[in-house]
This record gives C-alpha cells, structure tokens and sequence, in this order.
C-alpha cells in the first residue's frame, strides 16, 4: 500500500506535468496560428537554396540575404540550414526544438563546408545577413563583418534614401539651372515624388547659397548648395512679377505639391524653375484662385492668362 | 432481488472512466493527425517548388568551379562549356555534388554532334530507375583546345 502523502506527491506531479504540458502545447499552436512555423520552413528552404546557388557560381560571392531573420536562430550546418525561434527556460527551449526547420542543401564534398557551424544566436543576429562563399567555404556572415548600404537601421537606410533623392532630384537641378546664362528662362523642373504625406521642404536663400530643409515625421535632413542665388517667381495675374528668398513647399492632401507651384503642360501639371539674373527661382503664381490650366508651358514657351508669353525655355 | 456484489458498483465507475479517458486519446490522436495534415499541407505550400531546386542544382554542373564546366589555361570557368575530359569518369562530378543518402541525383549525358557520348553519374543515381525528370539542352563542349556544339542530358532521381 503506498504511504499515506505519497499519492498526494504523485498527484502534484501529475497536475504540474500536465500544466508544462499544455503549456509547450499551447505556444506551438500559438505558433501554428501565427504562420511563425510555415514563416521559419520558408526561410530555412530559402537559405537551403541560396547555399545551393552560392555553391553553384564560380569564384566568391557576397549574397544579400533579402529578409529579415532577426527573430530566428539561423544555423549553417555542413549539409543543411537549421531554423529555430529560441528562448530561455524549459517550455521556450521545448518549443524551439518541436518547431525546428530543417532544410537540407548538398554541399561539393562532405569535408569542404566548414565542420564548425556559422552560429548566430538570437541576442546578437543582425537584421540584415550575407551569405559569403569563399573558395569552398559558404558561410554567414552580417553587418558585424562588413558595412555597406544594408548595414544601417530601416531609419537610417529612408534618410539615406531621401538624401540621395534631394540631391538627385532637387538639388541637381538647381544646380543645372545656375549653369544656365540667359536671364527670365525656364530653365528646368523637379521631381515632385518626395512631396508625400506629412512631408515639407523649406527652400531659403542665405549669402553663402541656397539651404534645403527636408522634414518628414522622425526624418529631417539639410543641404546647402554653395554659390547658387534662389528665389520664389510670384507670377501675378497681370504678368507682373514678385520675388521672395524662400519658399516653404509641402503636399497637400492629395500628395501633391500644392497647384500654385505647378504649371500645366499637355499631359501633367509640373513646377518650373527659372531662371533670373543670377537666381534660380521656382515659380509660382501669386493668385491661389488661378488653376495651373491657367498657366500652360507647351513647345517652351510658358503662358499665363490670357495667352501673355511669360518666359521662353532657356538655349 | 439480486444484492451487488462487494466491489460491483465501484467495478463500473471504473470502467466508465477507462471509457472516457480512451475516448479523450482517441479525440486527441485524430485531432493531431488533423493537424499534422494541416501543417504538411501547408508546409508544401510555402516550400520552394521541386524543379527550382533541381534547376539551381543542376546549375552547379554547368557554372561551378572546379565541377564539369571547361577552365581554361588561367583557371577561369567557361560556363555552359562542358569539359569532355571530365566526362571520363566520375570522380569530377562526385567532387562537386555529394548526394550521400539524401537529396537528388544526377546523371549528366555528354553528346557531341557526331553521335559519341560520355556519362557520368552522382553516388545515388541507380542506373536502372526510371528518372524524375529528364532535362536536355543544347551546350558547347571543349576537348583541348577546340569547342564543339553537343547536348547536355540531364538525368534527375
């Protein structure tokens, strides 16, 4: 007969077994229902695959593994990748080792891929991952090893984006237009795309140049532009013209840079740039009740009300 | 009337409580059979098509270093230009694709224009299986210095 307690320890045995259990039951539909299992089968066959184009390509190769694995343990063994989602304690670590993906690619020889494992743990796995191959050797590597456009943070990679974009699209062609010698020209136009929701650019002529002063929610970047004289072109409805040292665009609610910098041409409506004197202005009709229709830039030469010839393109 | 017998009652409780826990199990293993089917089904479902997989495989003879394709005298690969030398025997293909007990198996049929050809096999491939998948295109071969057109047979298992 067993003692009297003993089938109350038994019975608390039970209970806590069951309750561990159903816990480590319960993550792993938890992880089922959130497609975190079919995600991490994705990439592990995904990573199988890259290793298996890498070692296909001649010579060595820099791969940019496109996805964000931070969440995962990413394992590179000698003839498969292991996925896992680790965690600390006895249900996390069960967890992990049910819901492991294994995904098997062929290597050239058992012995060229290296016997020691590339291992990334989940504390220290960056965003982004490269898969190297060097000579034989396929291996992970990520922004610890190398730095490069990848390697900054999703802010940091928009800013850089938006920069390169300010230059290429804005600031260039200021530039451009400052080249120009004759004076009251068109002399260009600009890309409006950067003119999204939330977003503004304040333009100012200071005596060294021309300031932009990009700022959209968290992101704010500025340049200077040395050696160009700005200027705002206010057209009013005689013809007759307004100037002004800075200009601060933003989108409307359409997300669109507002219709009084923009002129119509036979397909879109555009902002122009012009050239006066020494400046490169953007132009800009004064009256908010004129439509761009009013103001037509068609076989270069750019008309306001009433058919008026304002400006020609610049030569 | 008939009195139960000492332990009668409790003998059926007993058996009532067997009843229900196999029952349980019995619920419980369809409904992880149910999953099971679930996940496979959707495991496929997010997998990497078969034939990508043979195709970047495959790709490994034609562009690979130090494989099947022809490396000229500065030891740069000439993609789709097989090495009819290396078509001889084995031991190059085995050297860049080592199918042990998993995975595909290849083999490689090299054929010049003028009817003669070479094969060479993976370490699984069996020779009197029928394959999975039979691949064939057109290839420059090179033997010495001179490159002829051919075709390339590619056997998968």
């Amino acid at each position: 007969m067993p003692k009297r307690g003993e089938s109350t320890l038994f019975f608390l045995f039970t209970v806590i077994l069951a309750l561990v259990t159903g816990l480590i039951l319960l993550n792993i539909a938890i992880k089922i229902g959130n497609n975190e299992i079919f995600e991490q089968k994705n990439l592990a066959d995904d990573a199988a695959l890259a290793v298996d184009t890498l070692i296909s390509a001649p010579g060595d190769v820099e791969y940019h593994f496109n996805r964000d694995t931070s969440y995962y343990e990413v394992l590179l063994e000698q003839d498969m990748v292991k996925v896992t989602q680790s965690g600390k304690g006895l249900i996390a670590d069960t967890v992990s080792q049910a819901t492991e993906k294994v995904s098997e690619y062929i290597p050239r020889s058992r012995n060229s891929v290296p016997p020691v494992p590339e291992f990334r743990s989940f504390e220290d796995h960056e965003e982004h991952i490269w898969l190297t191959k060097d000579g034989d050797i396929v291996s992970f590597a990520d922004c610890n090893f190398d730095v490069n456009t990848f390697c900054f943070s999703a802010q940091e990679r928009i800013r850089n984006q938006i920069m390169a974009r300010l230059n290429s699209e804005i600031a260039s062609a200021l530039r451009s237009c400052s080249q120009k010698k004759e004076d009251l020209c068109v002399c260009g136009t600009f890309s409006t795309s950067l003119f999204a929701k939330d977003a503004e650019l304040e333009i100012k002529n200071t005596n060294e140049g021309v300031d932009l002063k990009y700022k959209r929610p968290e992101i704010e970047i500025e340049q200077k532009l040395n050696g160009i004289n700005f200027c705002v072109y206010g057209i009013n409805l005689d013809g007759s013209v307004e100037k002004k040292d800075s200009v601060y665009l933003e989108a409307t609610d359409e997300e669109e840079l507002s219709d009084i910098y923009l002129f119509a041409t036979e397909s879109r409506k555009i902002p122009l740039l012009v050239k006066s004197g020494e400046e490169v202005c953007i132009a800009m009709h004064n009256d908010p009740a004129q439509y761009p229709q009013d103001y037509f830039y068609n076989n270069e030469i750019l008309t306001g009300i009433g058919g008026k010839e304002l400006a020609r393109k610049c030569g | 009337m008939r009195m139960n017998k000492k332990g009668e009652e409790s003998s059926t409780s007993a058996w009532g409580t067997i009843a229900v826990v196999v029952y349980l199990l019995y619920i419980g293993a369809v409904a992880v059979i149910i999953i099971l089917g679930f996940m496979s089904f959707k495991n496929n479902m997010v997998g990497i098509p078969e034939t990508v997989k043979i195709k970047v495989l495959s790709t490994r003879f034609l562009i690979a270093d130090n494989c099947l394709a022809h490396q000229d005298a500065t030891g740069r690969v000439q993609g789709f230009v097989m090495d009819w030398n290396k078509f001889q025997n084995d031991d190059a293909i085995r050297n860049c694709y080592s199918d042990i007990d998993k995975g595909y198996s290849f083999r490689l049929t090299l054929q010049k224009l003028d009817g003669s050809e070479r094969k060479v096999l993976t370490g699984q491939y069996k020779n009197g299986q029928l394959p999975l998948l039979k691949i064939k295109r057109p290839i420059a071969i090179a033997e010495g210095d001179e490159i002829v057109p051919g075709r390339l047979i590619i056997d998968v298992q």
